[in-house]
């Protein structure tokens, strides 16, 4: 079964990295596993832009929510904030990650819960025309960055 | 009422106003009985200290955890992306220390959010990320005393966007000793390691 599923995500995961359509290349894309009650997560991966001329992802769909939007977090006051975005840019020769604290698709009410391992399907349209349809599988996610570590307090 | 000490940097404060600015405009733009009791929750110095809420089993106060480390993180279910990533390390941390070590430590999330999270959302939603992790909710009022206590910001905000509303918080764990003082906090974006780092810091020795 292990060896299935895993089998299952490398070609999932290679499916949206062969998908390349005026130069754009999804890599990594992958849902975070919530708890079962949890009405929104999100979807983030790597977007490469193999072309000349920078392109915009402009919207993002899903048949999973009542509706996908894309969103980025900023920090003001000490405040983690959320925010919808019109669209997510991606540099001509460059790449954009989509990641938590970062941008990312948002789903924003999911019709039921998504466990770990399913694959939700994506369609991502760009502002030249372009899109494509991948499937994301839902992962539990781990930050493994490292930052100050803890401070006393007086 | 105690008066709130604020000492908050001018370039922070501005923020702060904002902030404030922004979710009063929110409150008397909104429909006055879901928004009355929201309110940026002003910065002041974290002291800490008891509280009681409620948990899906009935009322729930700090001071049961004497004699233990209580870890406290602020935040809301429908939290798309802070909250599941730290309470996602703190699962991860707990798991990393000795059974010994984890049964001396009690994981807090507290809701934010009381308008749209029921008890049961909180513990079921708490217990995804660690099987003894406390969801704890209470009203308005009382959220906004512990979110003062702790010098927790938070702001609800509407906005332009399927999910109605969202919010603002601040996201620190906040680390309280055996003595029930507050002992430390770890800063968003902690990872596994650093966390268990500060639990076991506080871990009698």
């Amino acid at each position: 079964m292990k060896r299935l599923f895993f089998t299952a995500m490398l070609i999932a995961v290679w499916s949206g990295v062969a998908l390349a359509e005026g130069g754009i290349t999804i890599s990594d894309p992958h849902v975070r596993l919530v708890p079962p009650s949890a009405e929104n997560t999100g979807i983030f991966m790597v977007i490469h832009n193999q072309g000349d001329k920078d392109v915009k992802l402009i919207r993002a769909e899903s048949p999973v929510a009542k509706s996908v939007e894309l969103h980025t977090v900023i920090e003001e006051g000490g405040m983690k904030k959320m925010r919808p975005v019109p669209d997510i840019t991606i540099k001509a020769k460059g790449e954009t990650m989509l990641k938590p604290g970062d941008y990312h698709v948002m789903l924003i009410g999911l019709y039921k819960p998504l466990p770990e391992g399913e694959e939700v399907p994506v369609t991502l349209k760009f502002d030249d025309g372009s899109s494509q349809t991948l499937k994301a599988p839902v992962r539990k996610i781990q930050m493994p960055m490292t930052i100050p570590a803890a401070m006393p307090m007086k | 009422m105690p008066a709130i000490q604020l000492r908050i940097q001018p370039r922070h404060f501005l923020n702060l106003l904002l902030a404030a600015c922004v979710s009063i405009t929110g409150i008397a733009t909104a429909a006055p009985q879901e928004f009355t009791h929201s309110m940026a929750s002003m910065a002041g110095p974290a002291t800490g200290g008891d509280f009681s809420l409620d948990s899906a089993t009935g009322p729930v106060e700090l001071k049961q955890f004497r004699g233990k480390v209580a870890v406290l993180y602020f935040g809301y279910t429908s939290c798309p992306d802070a909250c599941p990533t730290t309470l996602s390390a703190l699962g991860a941390a707990m798991r990393g220390l000795k059974p010994n070590e984890a049964a001396k430590v009690q994981p807090i999330f507290i809701t934010l959010d009381p308008a749209r999270d029921s008890a049961e959302q909180m513990q079921e939603y708490s217990r995804f990320f660690y099987p003894t992790m406390l969801g704890l909710r209470g009203s308005d009022e009382k959220v906004a005393v512990v979110a003062r206590q702790y010098g927790v910001l938070y702001a609800r905000q509407k906005v332009d966007s399927s999910a109605n509303y969202v919010v603002d918080h601040s996201s620190l764990l906040y680390v309280i000793g055996v003595d029930g003082k507050l002992a430390r906090s770890v800063p968003y974006g902690a990872s596994p390691t650093e966390i268990k780092a500060a639990l076991r810091a506080t871990l009698p020795r």
